[in-house]
């Protein structure tokens, strides 16, 4: 077990966005405020790991040719679990990311790196694998929420900071004077936009790595 | 990829085996789901509190003149039909005082808008306040959070004004205006229930 | 008359205006990956209409039996495996019925199981609160929707071989860019309603 390595990994060699390109449906979906994005890298992380850790453990008991079947079934209760915690404890972040939550079952991530990692590696080295993976995956949706939020609306920390409106959320704090930004960022285009110079900023820095 | 080698190897099975994976696969979901009950369990009360705390909080945004916990109505066939021939679908009906806070559900660009609207004793609208809506972030967002009083704007109107429309009685921000639409469309299926339950 | 209007605004929405891929983000893999070539993508958007009709019919099904037993917290669990256990039945129907369309789709039904738009149109079909007919309807026109989205993916990125760009966009990222392109183009449907 080498956690330096896994750690490096996570967040930049392997990272499960700009590198392996996984879970790409919520990386663009919902990062359109600082909360959303935080919410989601958290529920992805918890679920992540804790689906890494119960999949290592049963890896040997698991009959092969049924394995994909039950990683789905275990990575769902898990998902559920969480989706009715954040129903019950911060109902206002389940609302904004309503579909997706759910949806973390067909994330790639998590079939990925149960497929790739847990079932063939111990409890520990999966457990640091889910926490690194999933840090990884967050800190790139918070750089997504960050940018398209700073150049779609101009604000920084939507739904966790700056003065609240009539619906009750934060607005976050205005940086850029609301009437210069690019509100198609927020739009579905932003996310394709955005994400795609992010991948390639990160292709651009592997190649000039490895040189 | 490896479901489908999955697939091409069951077909000649021996059947001993078939039944063992069987087996795990549905003790596996039996335990699952027992886990699920329990977090249900825990989770529910807080989950329906939390639902209740949104639709209170709705109502008392619409109804400025509520007295005491207002009443949940039935539904009538003639307040469904109502609703239904404005284009909308009402849910839900509660009443203080003689006037109604009734949460309709319309379509807008992104799936549904629900709505609570309060229509007074004489007819007139007292409020609207969004429950829940999947409206584009940044547009038809906008129309959700009442920025520029865009939903303050249908207070006052009542079934005398005629079928409120977007661009003859109501003004819609500029690049939402299916969201404000629809909007538009849940306060007229409210009038038109209000009109029916006298 | 009222259903019918009903239906086509469900139908124009999934296909242009909501479009999966471009405004819901939903199916985004199988969009980048199986999107190299026209006719791949032609397979793979025929295989998620077709499973996206069924799953909506059966998962509609199975969320009102749910209901019935007060297992709604099991939606998520119970749709996934139906799914699976669907994309799994038809793979082995289609092999030993029609071996001509299992050769032409059998390579893309495993990896619908895990498209995010099969599980999202039947978690939307209950949210949306759509009676049968109209979850079947948004199911089918939502894969319609998808198919038109990848084939015309599909034949902008066949051209994007010849075209010049900075060596870091190679790969996903400018396949991206042009999805964003397109996501922007598709946009100009949303104002689009039949009344």
């Amino acid at each position: 077990m080498n956690l330096k390595k896994q750690f490096m990994d996570g967040l930049l060699y392997q990272n499960p966005v700009l590198v392996q390109v996984l879970g790409m449906c919520s990386t663009m979906a919902i990062t359109t405020s600082f909360f959303n994005g935080l919410g989601m890298g958290v529920a992805v992380t918890v679920i992540l790991t804790l689906s890494n850790v119960i999949i290592s453990a049963i890896r040997k008991i698991v009959p092969d040719k049924i394995r994909i079947a039950m990683f789905i079934v275990v990575i769902a209760g898990f998902v559920t679990m969480v989706d009715l915690f954040l129903q019950a404890f911060v109902p206002a972040l389940a609302e904004s990311l309503g579909v997706f939550i759910p949806l973390i079952v067909v994330n790639c991530i998590i079939l990925g790196r149960a497929e790739a990692f847990s079932y063939k590696n111990g409890v520990a080295a999966s457990f640091f694998d889910g926490v690194f993976q999933g840090i990884g995956y967050t800190l790139v949706l918070l750089a997504m929420c960050i940018i398209r939020e700073l150049l779609g609306a101009g604000t920084f920390g939507g739904g966790l900071l700056g003065p609240v409106n009539a619906a009750g959320t934060h607005m976050g704090i205005q940086i850029i004077p609301s009437q210069f930004p690019a509100g198609m960022l927020t739009l579905p285009v932003g996310g394709f936009l955005v994400l795609g110079c992010l991948i390639a900023a990160m292709q651009w820095a592997l190649s000039k790595s490895k040189k | 990829m490896s479901n489908e080698v999955k697939t091409k190897e069951k077909v000649d099975m021996d059947p001993k085996y078939i039944i063992k994976l069987t087996v795990t696969l549905f003790v596996t979901c039996v335990i699952v789901a027992g886990l699920l009950g329990l977090v249900n369990q825990v989770t529910l009360p807080n989950i329906t509190a939390a639902n209740e705390k949104k639709t209170a909080d709705a109502i008392q945004k619409v109804m400025p003149e509520m007295e005491g916990d207002p009443v949940a109505l039935e539904l009538t066939e003639a307040m469904t039909a109502a609703a239904s021939g404005a284009g909308a679908t009402v849910t839900e009906a509660y009443e203080s005082n003689g006037a109604y806070a009734l949460k309709v559900v319309a379509s807008g660009s992104q799936g549904n808008i629900e709505m609570m609207v309060g229509v007074d004793a004489e007819g007139a609208v007292t409020g609207v306040s969004i429950v829940n809506n999947s409206e584009t972030a940044g547009i038809g967002s906008k129309v959700m959070s009442n920025e520029n009083g865009v939903l303050d704007q249908f207070i006052g109107k009542s079934a005398a004004d005629g079928t409120l429309s977007v661009g003859k009685n109501v003004d819609a921000i500029s690049g939402a205006t299916v969201s404000s639409r629809g909007v538009t469309t849940g306060v007229n299926a409210a009038l038109a229930v209000a009109g029916v339950m006298g | 008359m009222e259903q019918i209007t009903n239906l086509l605004a469900i139908t124009l929405g999934a296909v242009l205006a909501n479009n999966f891929i471009f405004s819901q983000f939903l199916g985004i893999c199988p969009f980048l990956g199986v999107s190299k070539k026209v006719d791949t993508a032609v397979g793979m958007g025929v295989a998620v209409t077709f499973v996206m009709g069924l799953a909506s019919a059966i998962t509609w099904l199975v969320n009102v039996l749910l209901v019935k037993l007060g297992l709604e917290y099991m939606q998520t669990v119970a749709f996934i495996l139906v799914i699976a256990s669907l994309v799994q039945f038809i793979e082995m129907f289609l092999q030993k019925a029609m071996p001509t369309l299992y050769t032409a789709l059998g390579v893309y039904l495993p990896l619908i199981t895990t498209n995010c738009a099969v599980l999202g149109v039947a978690l939307l079909n209950i949210q949306n609160n759509y009676n049968f007919i109209e979850s079947v309807v948004y199911g089918i026109t939502g894969g319609l929707g998808f198919l038109l989205a990848i084939v015309l993916f599909a034949s902008i990125r066949e051209r994007l071989v010849f075209a010049e760009y900075p060596k870091a966009f190679e790969g996903f990222p400018i396949a991206l860019i042009t999805a964003g392109l397109m996501a922007l183009a598709f946009m100009g449907f949303s104002g689009l309603k039949i009344w």
